[in-house]
């Protein structure tokens, strides 16, 4: 497995007045499973688009192994090994499972050929236990399936750092723990990942490391222990610190009433 | 996989059988004469030649989702360029015609690039825009284009052809018909097989998200100006041969009347296929032209009374087969439907054709003074084909044509999906249970 | 074939300087400003555009201020707006239009158009421009309502436009038609195309927006089209394509005084009132009446609208309908101006995409101020086009010219706003 190193620096992105994204700096080393939180409109999908290429910085750097990544385009980002979902579900609507998850497969080398991408794809349909719909139009998936899908993409894509964007909203508790298994196995082979969710008790149980943004700046960055403790999140999260006992259900409420 | 196999029976014969038609042609002694005669050659032809414009817009628009108006002003483009080499520095059709592909290649380059920002209506606008400044162009600059009057040029053959035993003059029609019925094929051929690589696989994934392309490692940029590069050099190869053909080009054939015909023969024909579009190109584009001619008023009024009641009766008979759905279940379903629906229009209107015959004659009787004797359906096949593009893309949006192709090819899939999500079930389920 | 005699007295050398100079300094313009905006972070959506202006009439100094102050680029028309538009787009363009002039005068002095004691000829084109320009705008108006509602284009737009014109045309004119008074004229012209405009957006348009189809925008482009297709032949195979002219709509007293007064041809200036006065009835409609305001909250404000209770799906039938009977009646105003066959549609289509889009898709002004941009550049084109020969034949052209060079520069055009 090759070496994991994305480093951020001082990533910044204004909307004409807006700070969407102040400052942020972190580094991903080796295949980490770290999740990203913070209230609506926090700048979290900026941050991801920002990673992807979708959005150009307004200043900062990004560096992938070595390799400065900020200012490229988005396919070649992708190929160098960063991929990631989109927060409402973006699959190729008019074309059938499996030519969904051909398009990264024959993206990613110019060489690729279309019968060894084709049995990759029915390995990582048979993984998420979707091939019996290998042959359904995309558009006929019901919204749990997409998620699938897109997962199934990024994993044709074979990138080395994968950014979930939302992977469990709206999502039925039973597939919910398909991509609890998907993301364990996927980051037991080898991939960082980046998991942003409203969902603290999932997020809080499954990341070993948390990035807190908040107005676009990151206001805390440690393991989950840490950060439920951290004065400045809980300053964030609830107005005023509860000394003794903070339980994680109570973040998880106040950010559900910020959603409101 | 049966499926597959009928289609590429009635393809196979299909283009046979547009093989054969020009031996059946009055230069052949052994055959009854007036069989097939000039016109129909011509019709032919020109009919090939919108085949392959129908199936490249199909890809451009099916496949890559850029709806672009500027079709024919590629087209034209290669026209004229052919012509005015062949009017200025006196290059013969086949330099020009090659010269005249890449010309229109580039120009489709450099619109691929311009637009590279536009969607949808912004795009389909510019595109006008494009098309019309080079029809107004043409139409000015009479020195090197010959305006209104259009830009004569040599015949596709200056020489005819000499086969040994039998040879052709320059204005004989049999090996035009060959010329483009070999190249509509090559080029559907290769087209065809363009979609089905990795080209065509990124194009349909650009149309559906160009932002989710990208993110999965597709250069779009790249695709989207490369299918207007190609597109453009296929419209304009056959665009040259045509112009040779007829040995004329002028500003009428960019018109938008002609993008309007192209759009409904894909549309009609199916969009997300190339194949189909180029059958719908090929059935409009003769009926169009047979359509051209004075028809009886009473004969036009029967036959519109008929299919109007004829689809009304159709319409009854597929709702009813569908409410006795459960006696039919073990009748394959895809007979039924394409079965139903050339047995059920048969049926429908050889009962209901007696009746509207009376109808129209009795109302011809009734108002005689009023209706002319003929009709000329010279404009009114036009207002028949709006009518036809509007209620296909309302009813049938994937054309009338693919559906039944796709449905052929396609034959027994549901049952199997049904059936591998059924097995998929009871596993999960028998897992759930454990 | 033979350049015209006009055309001889040819001295291109300092001409082409100062086209190459108006070229080079928009390019450099519309190239460099939007980077530089991007650079400090501001809204470069229109930079290019105005970018370009700037440097087509200025040279460097009006970019260079862009580039060093960096003001903010988005005048939404309001009338505090009208200094920063007046700055950044009318002076230099005007200044552009000066210095081709300029050339036009050193390479070709006999041009009608710069020819000494001619003065008079140029203001006339320009005139002639804005009484032209005014019915290009009461065309587009329609075009643009729809947009502003549906969010969609209409290809059919030119040929409700010539529907209305011949439906005026039969119900007025004494020889071929019934010979009433124009106004019953203008009310049969407005109920004709109100009716098809919503039987067609009623059947065929609302499944669109009710989402039962896979894309729409491809849909509304390719309706809209066959409904143009099937309009144009409609009327082309029962009326024949013997072109038709309409005499004037008001009493031959009133005409002959018209012209007296303003040196125009009547036809025109009558077309100019009525266009005038359909925009006085369109603001007081759209301002004072209950439908007109539901018009523009749903032009606003999709949700919005639907919670207090205006059925959005009403408004689009509405909107379509209106924008149908705009188009109609300006064809009844115009019919007595042109010579009418089935195929004015498509060119009044053409030109009304032309003028939207100058003027910004969905703006009623911003369509006004198009159409006027556009009738005086056709006119001084056309007047002014060295080979007078060729220069009817490139009438369309200079129009179309500016419509691509705005499409690619700033799609929203002038007064739209993102979308
Ligand atoms: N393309 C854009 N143009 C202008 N402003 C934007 C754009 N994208 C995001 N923003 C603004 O940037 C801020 C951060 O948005 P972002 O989508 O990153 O938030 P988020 O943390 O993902 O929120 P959520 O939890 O709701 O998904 C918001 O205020 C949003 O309005
Ligand atoms: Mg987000």
């Amino acid at each position: 497995m090759s070496e994991i190193h994305l480093q951020v620096n001082n990533l910044t992105k204004d909307f004409g007045g807006l700070r969407a994204v102040n400052n942020v700096s972190f580094e991903i080393h080796g295949p980490e499973l770290i999740g990203m939180i913070g209230p609506n409109g926090a700048g979290k999908t900026t941050v991801t688009n920002l990673l992807n290429g979708a959005m150009v910085p307004s200043s900062g750097t990004i560096y992938l192994n070595g390799q400065r990544i900020d200012g490229n385009k988005p396919y070649q980002i992708a190929r160098v090994g960063l991929g990631r979902t989109f927060q409402v579900t973006r699959s190729f609507r008019r074309m059938t499972v499996l030519e969904n998850m051909l398009v990264p497969g024959m993206a990613l080398h110019t060489t690729a050929n279309r019968k060894d991408v084709g049995k990759k794809a029915w390995e990582v349909l048979d993984f998420l236990t979707f091939e019996h719909q290998a042959n359904d139009y995309a558009r006929s998936l019901s919204g749990g399936q997409q998620k699938l899908l897109e997962l199934g993409r990024l994993l044709m894509l074979d990138p080395q750092i994968i950014i979930l964007d939302e992977p469990f909203a709206g999502v039925h508790p039973k597939l919910m723990e398909k991509i609890y298994e998907y993301i364990n196995t996927v980051n037991a082979q080898g991939k960082a990942f980046i998991l942003i969710s409203h969902d603290m008790d999932t997020i809080f149980a499954l990341s070993k490391r948390l990035l807190v943004l908040d107005f676009g700046s990151l206001i805390a960055d440690g393991t989950p222990e840490e950060v439920r403790h951290d004065p400045v999140v809980i300053e964030a999260y609830l107005g005023e610190e509860d000394e003794e006992d903070v339980p994680v259900v109570d973040v998880y409420h106040m950010v559900e009433e910020g959603e409101i | 996989m049966k499926g597959k196999t009928i289609l590429w029976i009635a393809g196979s014969l299909g283009i046979i059988f547009l093989a054969l038609i020009p031996f059946a042609y009055d230069i052949f002694p052994f055959l009854p004469p007036g069989l097939v005669n000039n016109y129909t050659m011509h019709v032919l032809i020109i009919s090939f030649y919108y085949a392959v414009l129908a199936s490249s817009w199909s890809l451009l628009m099916g496949y890559a989702g850029q709806f672009s108006f500027a079709h024919m002003a590629f087209a034209g483009l290669a026209g004229y360029t052919t012509g005015m080499m062949g009017k200025f520095w006196g290059t013969g059709p086949l330099t020009g015609i090659i010269a005249g592909t890449m010309v229109a290649g580039i120009f489709g380059l450099i619109v691929g690039l311009l637009v590279l920002r536009l969607r949808s209506t912004y795009l389909a606008l510019f595109t006008i825009a494009f098309a019309e400044i080079m029809r107004f162009v043409t139409n000015a600059e009479i020195y090197y284009t010959g305006g209104g009057n259009g830009l004569q040029m040599d015949p596709l053959l200056p020489n005819g052809l000499d086969l040994g035993f039998y040879s052709f003059d320059s204005v004989d029609k049999i090996p035009p018909y060959f010329i483009m019925f070999g190249l509509m094929l090559i080029l559907i051929a290769f087209m065809s097989w363009l979609a089905n690589t990795r080209f065509g696989l990124f194009l349909r994934a650009i149309r559906e998200d160009e932002e989710a392309a990208a993110a999965m490692g597709v250069n779009v940029i790249r695709y989207k100006v490369l299918v207007f590069a190609i597109t453009s050099m296929v419209v304009g190869l056959v665009s040259g041969v045509r112009a040779h053909y007829i040995t004329i080009i002028s500003p009428n054939d960019m018109i938008i009347l002609w993008m309007s015909l192209v759009i409904t023969m894909a549309v009609l024909g199916g969009l997300e296929s190339l194949v189909a579009s180029a059958i719908g190109a090929i059935v409009i584009f003769v009926t169009l032209e047979y359509l051209k001619t004075n028809f009886a008023t009473t004969s036009v009024m029967t036959i519109a009374l008929t299919l109007i009641f004829g689809l009304i009766l159709y319409q009854l008979g597929i709702y009813a087969a569908k409410r006795s759905g459960t006696v039919l279940k073990n009748i394959h379903k895809t007979m039924l439907s394409v079965g139903s629906a050339i047995v059920g229009l048969g049926i429908s209107i050889v009962t209901v054709a007696p009746i509207t015959t009376g109808i129209s004659n009795a109302y011809y009787d009734i108002s005689g003074s009023l209706l002319p004797d003929q009709i000329d359906m010279s404009d009114w096949r036009l207002v028949i084909f709006g009518l036809a593009l509007m209620l296909t893309l309302r009813f049938y949006q994937n054309g009338l044509l693919y559906p039944i192709i796709q449905r052929v090819s396609r034959a027994g899939h549901l049952a199997e999906t049904v059936a591998k999500r059924d097995a998929a079930g009871t596993i999960t389920e028998a897992e759930a249970g454990s | 074939m033979h350049a015209s005699p006009l055309l001889q007295e040819f001295n291109s050398g300092p001409a082409a300087i100062i086209f190459l100079w108006v070229v080079f300094w928009a390019v450099v313009g519309g190239v460099i400003t939007p980077r530089v905006y991007r650079k400090k972070d501001l809204d470069a959506s229109s930079a290019t555009l105005y970018g370009a202006i700037a440097g087509a009439g200025t040279g460097p100094i009006l970019p260079a201020y862009l580039w060093y102050k960096t003001p903010e680029l988005n005048f939404p028309w309001r009338w505090s707006s009208l200094p920063s538009i007046l700055i950044f787009s009318v002076l230099p363009s005007i200044f552009t239009f000066a210095l081709l002039y300029w050339a036009f005068a050193v390479y070709h002095p006999s041009n009608l158009c710069v020819a000494e004691g001619k003065g008079s000829y140029l203001f006339s084109q320009v005139s002639n421009g804005v009484l032209v320009g005014v019915l290009y705008g009461l065309i587009a108006l329609g075009l643009t309502l729809i947009f502003s509602i549906l969010g969609i284009v209409s290809f059919a737009h030119g040929q409700f436009y010539m529907i209305g014109g011949y439906v005026l045309f039969y119900v007025v004119d004494g020889k071929f038609g019934a010979g009433l008074n124009p106004v019953v004229g203008l009310l049969a012209t407005g109920l004709v195309t109100f009716l098809i405009g919503i039987i067609f957006e009623r059947a065929l348009l609302r499944p669109m927006h009710q989402g039962k189809v896979e894309r729409p925008g491809e849909y509304a482009i390719l309706l809209t089209f066959g409904l143009a297709f099937f309009l144009e032949y409609s009327v082309q195979a029962t009326l024949g394509t013997n072109p038709r002219k309409a005499s004037a709509i008001l009493p031959i007293g009133i005409v002959k005084w018209l012209q007296d007064v303003t040196g125009m041809p009547p036809t025109r200036v009558i077309g100019f009132m009525i266009g005038l006065a359909v925009l006085g009835i369109l603001y007081w409609f759209l301002n004072y009446t209950w439908p007109g305001k539901a018009l523009r909250s749903v032009s606003q404000d999709k949700q919005a609208a639907a919670v207090v209770g205006i059925n959005p799906l009403n408004v689009n039938t509405l909107a379509f309908g209106l924008g149908a009977m705009l188009a109609g009646i300006s064809g009844a105003a115009l019919v007595q101006v042109f010579t009418w066959a089935p195929n004015v549609g498509a060119i009044a289509s053409a030109r009304s995409f032309v003028v939207i889009v100058l003027g910004g898709m969905g703006s009623l002004v911003g369509a006004m101020v198009g159409g006027l941009v556009i009738g005086v550049v056709e006119a001084v084109g056309v007047g002014c086009f060295p080979d007078s020969g060729r220069a009817l034949a490139y009438q369309p052209v200079f129009g179309l010219i500016i419509f691509a060079i705005v499409l690619l520069l700033k799609p929203t055009g002038l007064f739209g706003r993102e979308l």
